[in-house]
């Protein structure tokens, strides 16, 4: 039945991929921001899918016994408050820009030839290394529920959203985002209804919880200090400059739609995340007295398995590949626009035509996909520190430049291009020294930001910046229906 | 002429620096043993911000004109 019901979600996955090609073989507008015309329903859903993963899922509830409260907060509370910054310090100036992709805009905002190709390489290596670590889950999880041999899965899984990508563009992941956001919230309630019907009386359940796990709710020192306001910040800067939040953000029918559904998404994920903490915590304890800890997403599964009967249960499994491929599947996208729109057409043929980039970012995306998965084969040791590295990379490198760039006028492109490298080399030498986990962030982006300030601050010669006028340009066609009470 | 640059609304700028505020007392390390039910305060704030965070930036949002 698990086997069936998930075969039946790729097909529904393949299908949507190929209606949504008829729309955006034509046009670049339409294969990388689905032709600017998507609402705040279809983004809220999309927007939850994007962010939702494997590890934020499969692992929330494992990573709360073995960790404990406070640390696991500190994790999965980043990123709703990243998604709040975005909405107020990027959302609205990246929509009236009105491109495609991260490199757009500092290409917009600074036009420096240094970052036409470091920004668009860095996004590809970052997402890259979140891709592969994406495919092992999916692997891992198709194996457990479907018993498949790891590379079978990891080759089905992985060519199923290569697949859908490649053909339907940016509408294709995001109708098959809305499908998957609505799933994965679907069988968050349910599974979060049927742990507590099956855990029986909640305060006794509570208690027995707190006893079996005295560390669960203790004070903050399961960690260093530094780690808790590392796994914070990195989130909450991080989200600003994900290339597949900020695509999203550009594929928005306008300003409000973007800032309404940047927040809405945030506020359901907060509701999961609830659910996990008050409900599938302790029903964890409870139901599975002789859980092991040690490995935090068989744990989701296995108490799954405990209240779902075999349907729930393979509803549940889709759901979860759904976690994991909704992600994949928009940073594949960034990957792709990153090597078809930033590098092919901005750097090495500015004259080609629309068909010829959708055709050269459609190829990206196959050998992108195929490298990932050949990589996730054998998969480095380290490679969830990777990925959460890759994460934190991208905001020591961008979130400086990007925030001043838009809110600072004497931000110069020589103070951003410093910024941008000096953040992302600071936190890379960091990664190699032996400190606190995830702390590395709070070296790479405070550095970033003193660079561009102080080269920028140098370099600022106070006469007028033609390139900084052509970007503020974009962003005055709407200053009439603007916010009211300005004050700076 | 030089034109202005983008401007935040007092709205936003109250919501930005209330999370940094609820953020900074969090993760403070002088409350690391203050518990409130037997749960660690920095994880009570955690919550609170996750939720409370989204909610005054969809009011927000809710309440601007443009498009």
């Amino acid at each position: 039945m698990t086997l069936m019901i998930v075969l039946g979600y790729f097909l529904v996955l393949i299908a949507i991929g190929m209606v949504a090609y008829r729309r955006v073989r034509h046009s670049t507008d339409e294969f990388f921001v689905a032709g600017r015309s998507l609402g705040t329903f279809v983004n809220s859903w999309a927007f939850i899918a994007s962010l939702a993963s494997g590890g934020s899922v499969m692992a929330s509830v494992g990573s709360a016994l073995a960790l404990g409260f406070p640390f696991a907060a500190a994790l999965v509370a980043g990123a709703p408050v990243g998604f709040v910054v975005a909405s107020v310090l990027v959302a609205r100036p990246l929509r009236r820009l009105g491109k495609y992709t991260v490199p757009d805009f500092f290409n917009s905002r600074f036009d420096s030839p240094m970052m036409r190709v470091v920004v668009p390489v860095l996004v590809v290596v970052a997402s890259s290394a979140y891709i592969i670590s994406q495919l092992k889950g999916s692997a891992i999880v198709a194996g457990h529920l479907l018993g498949w041999d790891y590379q079978t899965a990891l080759w089905v899984a992985g060519l199923v959203f290569v697949l859908y990508v490649s053909i339907g563009g940016f509408l294709s992941v995001t109708w098959n985002d809305i499908f998957q956001g609505i799933l994965l919230f679907s069988c968050m309630v349910g599974l979060g209804v049927a742990a507590f019907s099956a855990m029986g009386d909640f305060p006794t359940a509570w208690n027995a919880t707190l006893e079996a796990y005295p560390a669960l709710t203790g004070a903050a020192d399961a960690h260093s200090t530094w780690s808790y306001v590392g796994a914070f910040l990195t989130w909450a800067t991080a989200i600003s400059v994900l290339p597949h939040v900020i695509m999203r953000v550009y594929s928005a029918r306008n300003v409000r739609s973007a800032r309404v559904s940047l927040n809405t998404a945030m506020l359901l994920y907060g509701v999961m995340m609830l659910i996990v903490a008050i409900v599938l915590v302790p029903a964890a304890a409870t139901l599975l007295p002789n859980a092991d800890v040690t490995d935090p997403d068989a744990l989701f599964l296995t108490l799954a398995d405990r209240v779902f009967g075999p349907v729930g249960q393979g509803v549940l499994a889709a759901a979860v590949l759904a976690a994991i491929m909704s992600t994949t599947a928009g940073l594949l996208m960034a990957c792709n626009s990153a090597i078809g729109h930033d590098l092919y057409r901005g750097i090495l043929r500015p004259q080609a035509g629309q068909k010829e980039v959708i055709r050269v970012t459609q190829v990206a995306t196959w050998v992108i996909g195929i490298l990932c998965i050949l990589l996730a084969i054998n998969p480095p040791e380290f490679l969830i520190v990777l990925y959460t590295a890759a994460v934190a990379l991208l905001a020591s490198a961008f979130f400086a430049p990007m925030v001043l760039g838009i809110w600072w006028r004497r931000t110069t492109a020589a103070g951003a291009g410093a910024g941008m490298v000096g953040g992302a080399v600071l936190f890379g030498l960091a990664f190699t020294m032996d400190l606190p986990t995830s702390s590395e962030v709070l070296i790479g982006l405070p550095a970033s930001f003193l660079l561009t300030i102080a080269v920028s601050l140098v370099t600022s010669s106070g006469r007028d910046d033609d390139v900084r006028d052509a970007w503020l340009a974009t962003q005055a066609t709407d200053e009439a229906a603007a916010d009211a009470e300005p004050t700076r | 002429m030089s034109r202005a640059m983008p401007t935040a609304t007092r709205g936003e700028i109250g919501l930005l620096v209330g999370i940094t505020a609820l953020a900074a007392v969090a993760l403070t390390p002088l409350f690391d043993d203050v518990e409130i039910a037997g749960v660690a305060l920095i994880a009570w704030l955690l919550w609170f911000t996750m939720v409370a965070a989204p909610v005054g930036g969809l009011i927000l949002a809710l309440r601007s004109k443009e498009d």
